[in-house]
């Protein structure tokens, strides 16, 4: 009942027309960005940090919702017309998905996937809504060893799932940490890693970091490597609508997937690789033709997408809950929350209910909008698709340049900017995965202080850390995490 | 030879010897970096310089790795993405005009001002990106410059002077 009051009180802070035009705004800004190729949901938050500190938390988070959420259902549209997956969920999309473009059916393929995202974006915030207070109990009973065994997961989580090798994702988090520890140390007040020099001081900012690894090191890549291939958006014909089968085709999918995005959204390694693949393969074994798949079968489509927006709330829930981000994306929503001062947690849910709750009201009120934007409206959408890639590439340096130079005015800053967007330009050319380093340079500060304090508290007794059965447990688990791929390459 | 699932390869060709060396010049600036800091503090516990050489020594381990890989004939495959074609060759000169465009704003815009260093930037990468039209891209990167500096003024982002060079606030 608490939970429903707080719901409604959220949808008072949500439904007031400032905040319903930061949603649309949000909501717009995350379709275009998931349909334009080189810009994500994580480099566009990014990129609007700068603007959005002069609005009020609420109506900041709202719109960074709206982007989050918006992205999937923009990615979802290019990958059935033109069939590049903008990110790792959509891939799924565009093997099924284009097939039915290709075959006429691109309509009803659109509609499902965005139907099928609404359906699951729907009962995911739902889920978000109830189980978030409830995990966020948890944290209370949280000391500095169960904080820093919990940072621990994190880092072995991201960089054992994300990307292509454990140790190419060891490398980027690695490199992650250093970042954060340069500048003074907050305890002994002695420079690290500044090297003599005044601006690093103060570290370096986690705004540059975000917009040279993931603006500036994809300009670079995609200037050294373009594709001269022209793209070849499929036309539909008539109303992106469904039949009657396909909505008998459609309806179960999309409640499996639901099922199976959202629990894998809320592990700290689930990311949205996972919960499409084994949604399709669930898919598959139910389907009554199965020999449909991978021509063109459209609970391919159905399922995955499903799974894709469910497993974003579910990445929504240790983020609120623990602080814990599991995405690129909810590293840099971290980071946002940083910037306002703000700790996620269970301090969030009782100083900040405004904010947290209207926040997941908004989530409500903004698949409900996506749905409007995306199912009559995908045709322009794609339109976007026609801006010349010379320009968009040099708009997003021009809008990344804001960024940078709108925070501090300091050419250190920028000539940062540039020395961290060659090694993200290099971490393309070597596949080593980016968000691993975010979440180092983002959860580093908050596991060293952890850390330092367990370890003051018990004074230098190191067994502090596994001393409690919550701490212990988490950084088994994280042991485990990294154990296990390296068994199966001793064992191959 | 079948990309692996790491998104490399085993090979006899040429060696890339990039990814080990990064990782130990990042690895050794920070162990050389904690030797001038304590390790460990009375009272405290762990020192300033704890984390240093932990994140120093762990990243020397995976250069280490990361070699053993290159000399047993790993190759790391460059990463595919939208608007990428990875099988082909380097664009040298569009790396290197689409680095110019990034090196320049470094002193273009604190000398010249953000709409005509980041105009100028724009119309790099324009041309890294194949635009032939330099002059056209010159005028639309200062214009889009130009109009991205009055709207966020105006949202109180400070962007600094105008066009400090003839004085312009």
């Amino acid at each position: 009942m608490a939970v429903f009051d707080a719901l409604m009180q959220g949808f008072l802070v949500a439904l007031q027309p400032i905040n319903l035009m930061w949603a649309l705004i949000g909501c717009a800004l995350g379709t275009a960005i998931g349909v334009l190729p080189g810009i994500g949901p994580a480099l566009t938050i990014t990129l609007l940090l700068p603007v959005t500190v002069t609005l009020s938390p609420t109506a900041a988070f709202i719109i960074f919702a709206g982007v989050f959420y918006g992205a999937m259902y923009g990615g979802s549209t290019t990958s059935i017309l033109i069939n590049t997956p903008g990110e790792s969920g959509s891939m799924i999309t565009a093997l099924e998905g284009n097939k039915m473009a290709k075959r006429g059916r691109g309509a009803a393929a659109l509609a499902t996937a965005a139907i099928g995202s609404f359906v699951a974006g729907t009962i995911g915030t739902f889920l978000l809504a109830v189980a978030a207070p409830a995990i966020s109990e948890i944290a209370f009973v949280f000391g500095p060893a169960e904080y820093f065994a919990l940072a621990v997961l994190a880092f072995t989580s991201v960089s054992v799932v994300l990307g292509a090798s454990i140790l190419r994702g060891l490398l980027s988090l690695f490199f992650g940490l250093g970042l954060a520890l340069v500048g003074v140390d907050y305890q002994t007040g002695q420079p690290r890693l500044a090297y003599e020099i005044p601006q690093l001081l103060d570290g370096v900012g986690i705004t540059i970091v975000l917009v040279a690894m993931f603006a500036v090191g994809e300009i670079l890549y995609v200037a050294s490597r373009r594709s001269t291939a022209p793209q070849q958006v499929i036309d539909i014909s008539g109303p992106v609508a469904m039949s009657r089968e396909d909505w008998s085709r459609s309806w179960k999918p999309w409640l499996r997937g639901a099922a199976i995005g959202f629990p894998i959204g809320v592990m700290p390694a689930g990311g949205s690789e996972i919960p499409t693949m084994l949604s399709y393969a669930v898919e598959k074994r139910f389907a009554r033709n199965p020999e449909e798949f991978g021509h063109g079968a459209i609970e391919g489509v159905a399922g995955p997408e499903a799974a894709n927006n469910a497993a974003v709330a579910g990445v929504m829930v240790p983020l609120l809950t623990l602080g814990l981000p599991t995405s690129a994306t909810a590293a840099v929503m971290l980071a946002a929350f940083q910037n306002y001062g703000l700790n996620p947690g269970p301090t969030l849910f009782i100083n900040n209910p405004e904010l947290v709750w209207g926040v997941i009201a908004s989530l409500f009120i903004g698949n409900f909008m996506l749905l409007v934007l995306n199912l009559p409206m995908a045709k322009i959408w794609v339109k976007l698709l026609a801006i010349p890639t010379p320009h968009l590439y040099g708009g997003i340096l021009v809008f990344s340049l804001v960024g940078v130079w709108g925070m501090s005015r300091s050419w250190v800053d920028m000539a940062l900017l540039a020395v961290l967007g060659s090694i993200g330009y290099l971490f393309r050319c070597f596949s080593v995965p980016i968000a691993p380093a975010l979440i180092g340079l983002i959860l580093g500060p908050m596991a060293e202080l952890q850390l330092r304090r367990a370890m003051a508290i018990s004074q230098g007794d190191p067994t502090v850390l596994v001393s409690s059965p919550v701490a212990a447990a988490l950084l088994l688990a994280a042991l485990a995490l990294l154990a296990m791929p390296l068994l199966r390459v001793f064992r191959r | 030879m079948e990309p692996s699932k790491a998104g490399a390869t085993a090979s006899s060709a040429k060696r890339s010897w990039g990814l080990p060396l990064l990782a130990g010049f990042f690895g050794l600036a920070m162990v050389l970096e904690a030797t001038t800091l304590p390790l460990l503090e009375r009272y405290t516990g762990l020192g300033s310089g704890f984390m240093v050489a932990f994140v120093g020594t762990a990243l020397l381990l995976i250069a280490a790795a990361l070699s053993w890989q290159v000399q047993n004939g790993i190759r790391f495959q460059p990463e595919s993405g939208e608007g990428v074609d990875e099988t082909v060759p380097v664009s040298k000169a569009g790396l290197a005009l689409a680095g110019l465009g990034i090196a320049l704003p470094i002193i273009s815009i604190p000398l010249a001002g953000f709409p005509l260093g980041a105009g100028l930037a724009y119309a790099c990468v324009t041309r890294a990106y194949g635009s032939m039209r330099l002059l056209r891209d010159v005028v639309i990167g200062i214009a889009l410059a130009s109009a991205t500096w009055l709207a966020f003024t105006k949202l109180g982002v400070q962007l600094g002077p105008f066009l400090p060079l003839v004085g312009a606030k």
